[in-house]
């Protein structure tokens, strides 16, 4: 039941401003991780409805030292986490950053995580635009 | 007399057919997976005849990793947490860090605590983890010399089930259920040693 609010609380809470790019972002979150840890994922979709494409280039946020887009390949039965530097969203298209898939890392935490915080992203893109996405932390246990 | 032989005898018959029907069947490759093993936890030495006695959920990772291992470890979790009370203290967790150059065994204790008590973390020498993983086919790989505090280490997602034995006996996922491991949980932490 507590898993069930904090997800909706996580579709209803994640707020962007666009900055002349029409771009929606949705069901976005941040895992609560122990507070020992270093690392945390971000997850969100990106929908460009606009009528060109999108590079999203970087990720900045006050909650860490450094963001980056990674990907997930299983090769071998072996995870591999490389970083993504860019991705490019064609008009119209969607790119899903979600648990097990390409995700957000956020490295470095520079304190910890606490469920319902909401926590500041910037997105950079290639065309100069940025966005504040508002991501809530959830407690994924 | 013969009547309570003939009880006897038609009650052993069902018994031993009961305990085929309720022995559960254990793969091959699994069989032939896992041993004995030397690790540091918080509190120790933590090897095979520590965990003697309980159903052990059983995974390799590392604390800097930001989706696997809070995924695997919160399944593990909440695996455990759906078993009966009275078998809650029949089972546990460990948590092999791969990465022992960032990960001591104090710090594990702390990640591993916010997931379940019951969840224990370790890490040991690269050869203790060398062997270890070779007994369990982890696929992993540590960088040698990175020249940043931020590198990854790309390993195999497994979660492995020990019997109070120390035997491998099930083998799960990412797309596991909670509800399928703890079904596994119920049924082997009753085997014998």
């Amino acid at each position: 039941m507590q898993r069930i609010t904090t997800t909706l609380a996580a579709l209803l809470l994640t707020t962007a401003t666009a900055l002349a790019a029409d771009i929606d972002i949705n069901s976005g979150w941040i895992r609560m991780v122990p507070p020992v840890a270093e690392n945390s994922a971000a997850y969100l979709t990106l929908h460009n409805r606009s009528h060109h494409p999108v590079t999203l280039r970087a990720i900045t946020s006050d909650c860490c030292r450094k963001a980056a887009m990674h990907t997930m390949t299983m090769v071998n039965h072996r995870m591999k986490m490389r970083l993504l530097p860019q991705i490019t969203i064609a008009a119209g298209g969607k790119k899903r950053f979600a648990p097990g898939g390409d995700h957000i890392m956020l490295m470095g935490l520079t304190q910890p995580l606490a469920a319902g915080a909401r926590i500041s992203l910037t997105l950079h893109f290639a065309d100069g635009h940025t966005m504040q996405a508002l991501l809530p932390v959830v407690d994924k246990r | 007399m013969l009547l309570s032989l003939l009880v006897a005898a038609a009650l052993m018959m069902v018994g031993d057919r009961f305990g085929r029907l309720v022995q559960p069947q254990i793969p091959d490759y699994l069989s032939r997976m896992g041993g004995d093993f030397s690790l540091q936890g918080a509190s120790g030495p933590i090897t095979r005849a520590t965990l003697r006695g309980k159903a052990i959920l059983l995974y390799f990772g590392y604390s800097h990793c930001p989706d696997a291992c809070p995924r695997a470890l919160a399944l593990m979790a909440r695996s455990m947490q759906q078993l009966p009370l009275r078998m809650q203290s029949r089972v546990a967790g460990l948590f092999v860090s791969l990465d022992p150059r960032r990960d001591t065994p104090m710090l594990l204790a702390g990640y591993c605590r916010f997931f379940d008590a019951r969840i224990i973390g370790a890490t040991g020498s690269t050869q203790a983890l060398a062997r270890m993983a070779a007994a369990w086919r982890v696929s992993y790989r540590v960088p040698d010399h990175p020249t940043r505090s931020d590198y990854v280490v790309d390993h195999s997602t497994f979660i492995y089930l020990l019997d109070p034995a120390g035997r491998t006996v099930a083998l799960f996922n990412d797309q596991s259920s909670a509800e399928e491991i703890a079904t596994n949980l119920r049924r082997f932490s009753f085997l014998q040693p």
